[in-house]
């Protein structure tokens, strides 16, 4: 996986961030629609979190993966607007009806199943599994991205297995 | 039965169900323009995630306004629902328009209390092959600019027409609260001054377009719009095909022919503008009850928010609202986006649905004496909530 490099000229910026935008934007927007439960929500969600990343990414210096350090950004992006005293309104709940329709590739009725399943989980648990499961994060890594400690991060993880093993009666994520 | 789930298998599965979302192509670009300080112009889209972030900005606006008139919002969103009732709001007649041969722009009213004035605004391509983009210049009023962050409409940054509205003609208007030096003047002169932007070369329209497709048709003469409000350019200093917002013309003057149009009226201090209508307390429905938090006129314009209680599934069958007069007949040519909200307020025990409206002020004269606030459920079954407004 490679690293955001240092201040450069402006083509090199460019280019780099172009690398980002390719490399990361369907796993942002996902994680975006899989946070906020609204397309378009997660489409504003996922820009925002690019500006961010243009405009920060002269900072970064390899503290962590470039993956967690966007997932990072990206969450905090969709926290500020589940913060907004309007957002504690919503019930956004999704039910499968309300998936946006599947593109060209053939999808069954486990699969909505599962997709359903996993934005039925209270947010916190989400964002863990999402970090963990879905975007290949470590559990420190997930830690990370979530601001919270190792342990806070493992028990999540562990509600959310649960929670979603209850969801979808009797299967299970792998528990490592 | 237990079935373990592999993280490959969890993501694929993700992946797959959630194939419809995909990455824009224009982003890395997109991104870059709101960085270098454009941005972009409000969609007129009416998904909820738009509507959302329309009415936060609207209930901010609100309150704002609320503190600057000293009529208090905040009372009618949550508390005491006594409704005042204020003097009719009077406008006055302008009836003027100003034509450069390729366009039109006209004002037929405005209001003036003191402290706000608002002027409706009809803008015309009078030859509507090709699109043009008209931009505000310049408002001053008795000499003195009003800046555009006071502005709190305008009509410009899409093409007229576009793929979306193929009327020549936009129909809005705007709304302004004066600065301080302004406030309490007995008359006021505007004067208006507007860019009109008609592209040179011939235009192809798409509502989506990779970056490779918009390169190629420009590449064969063509400027590329993309969707009623963004356009491609090729940038020699970035060595690349560029998107840019249509309020970016400014910047390719080399790629227009720009027509100017000024327009000056005189309107005098006149009515108050804040207004509250008296709608019945609680309408009752076959679906439960509803009632209205707030029907007003604001220095805004018309505002509505309706408050629903189900007591079936009625609320999950909405398939749309319109503003209707107390005929059922839907009140067209407001092309400004009603501010919309549906909120499912899931605290406590109150299921309610809230619907938001707003209409430009500038364009009240137009009301009809009933109008309604009416919800269309997906069987076409239709619950209106009419108030009277005169």
């Amino acid at each position: 996986m490679g690293n955001v490099t240092g201040p450069g000229t402006v083509p090199d910026r460019d280019q780099e961030f172009d690398r980002l935008v390719d490399e990361y934007q369907g796993p942002v927007l996902r994680m975006c629609y899989l946070t906020l439960c609204d397309k378009t929500l997660a489409e504003d969600a996922a820009q925002e979190t690019f500006l961010k990343i243009y405009r920060t990414m002269d900072t970064f210096r390899g503290e962590c993966s470039e993956k967690t350090w966007i997932m990072k950004i990206a969450v905090r992006t969709c926290y500020d607007m589940n913060r907004s005293g309007w957002f504690r309104f919503m019930n956004r709940r999704v039910t499968p009806e309300m998936l946006p329709e599947p593109a060209a590739e053939e999808t069954d009725e486990s699969d909505t199943e599962l997709t359903a399943a996993v934005l039925r989980l209270p947010l916190k648990l989400r964002e863990a599994i999402l970090l963990h499961h879905y975007q290949g994060l470590n559990v420190n890594e997930t830690a990370d991205a979530l601001g919270i400690s190792h342990s806070s991060a493992s028990g999540r993880l562990k509600r959310g297995r649960e929670k979603l093993k209850e969801l979808l009666e009797g299967r299970e994520l792998y528990e490592p | 039965m237990s079935r373990k789930i592999s993280d490959a298998e969890f993501r694929e599965t993700l992946d797959r169900r959630l194939s419809a979302l995909q990455p824009d192509p224009w982003m890395a670009r997109k991104v870059r323009n709101l960085a270098r300080g454009k941005e972009e112009p409000m969609k007129k889209r009416f998904s909820l995630g738009i509507v959302i972030l329309i009415a936060i900005l609207a209930i901010s606006m609100s309150v704002g306004i609320a503190t600057v008139t000293g009529w208090d919002v905040v009372r009618f969103l949550y508390g005491d629902r006594t409704v005042q009732k204020l003097p009719e709001v009077e406008t006055f007649p302008v009836h003027t328009e100003v034509s450069s041969g390729g366009a039109l722009l006209r004002v037929e009213s405005a209001v003036y209390d003191g402290k706000h004035l608002a002027f409706d605004l009809y803008f015309e391509n009078l030859e509507p092959d090709p699109p043009i983009e008209c931009k505000l210049d310049e408002l001053t009023a008795n000499g003195i600019p009003v800046s555009a962050e006071k502005i709190v409409e305008t009509i410009d940054n899409v093409w007229v027409p576009n793929l979306y509205d193929p009327n020549p003609f936009l129909q809005g208007g705007e709304s302004v609260i004066l600065p301080e030096e302004l406030q309490g003047k007995e008359i006021l002169h505007i004067c208006l001054k507007v860019r009109i932007y008609r592209p040179i070369d011939p235009v192809y329209q798409s509502r989506e377009l990779t970056p490779e497709e918009a390169a190629a048709k420009t590449e064969e003469g063509y400027l590329v719009i993309v969707d009623p409000y963004d356009f491609i350019v090729y940038r020699e200093e970035e060595e690349g095909w560029q998107w840019d917002i249509a309020g970016g013309v400014t910047e390719y003057p080399e790629k227009f022919r720009i027509e100017t149009l000024e327009i000056a009226f005189d309107v005098p201090k006149g009515s108050e503008v804040s207004r509250v209508f008296q709608p019945q307390p609680v309408y009752d429905t076959a679906h439960g009850t509803a009632s209205y938090d707030v029907a007003a006129i604001t220095d805004g314009g018309l505002r509505l928010t309706l408050r629903l209680h189900p007591e079936d599934d009625a609320f999950s069958r909405i398939r749309d609202f319109v503003l209707t007069d107390g005929d059922g007949t839907p009140l067209e040519g407001d092309r400004f986006i009603p501010d919309v909200h549906m909120r499912v307020n899931t605290d406590g025990q109150d299921n309610a649905l809230v619907f938001r409206y707003r209409w430009s002020l500038a364009r009240l004269k137009d009301l009809p004496d009933t109008i309604s606030l009416t919800c269309i459920l997906e069987d076409g079954e239709q619950l209106a909530f009419p108030i009277q407004v005169r």
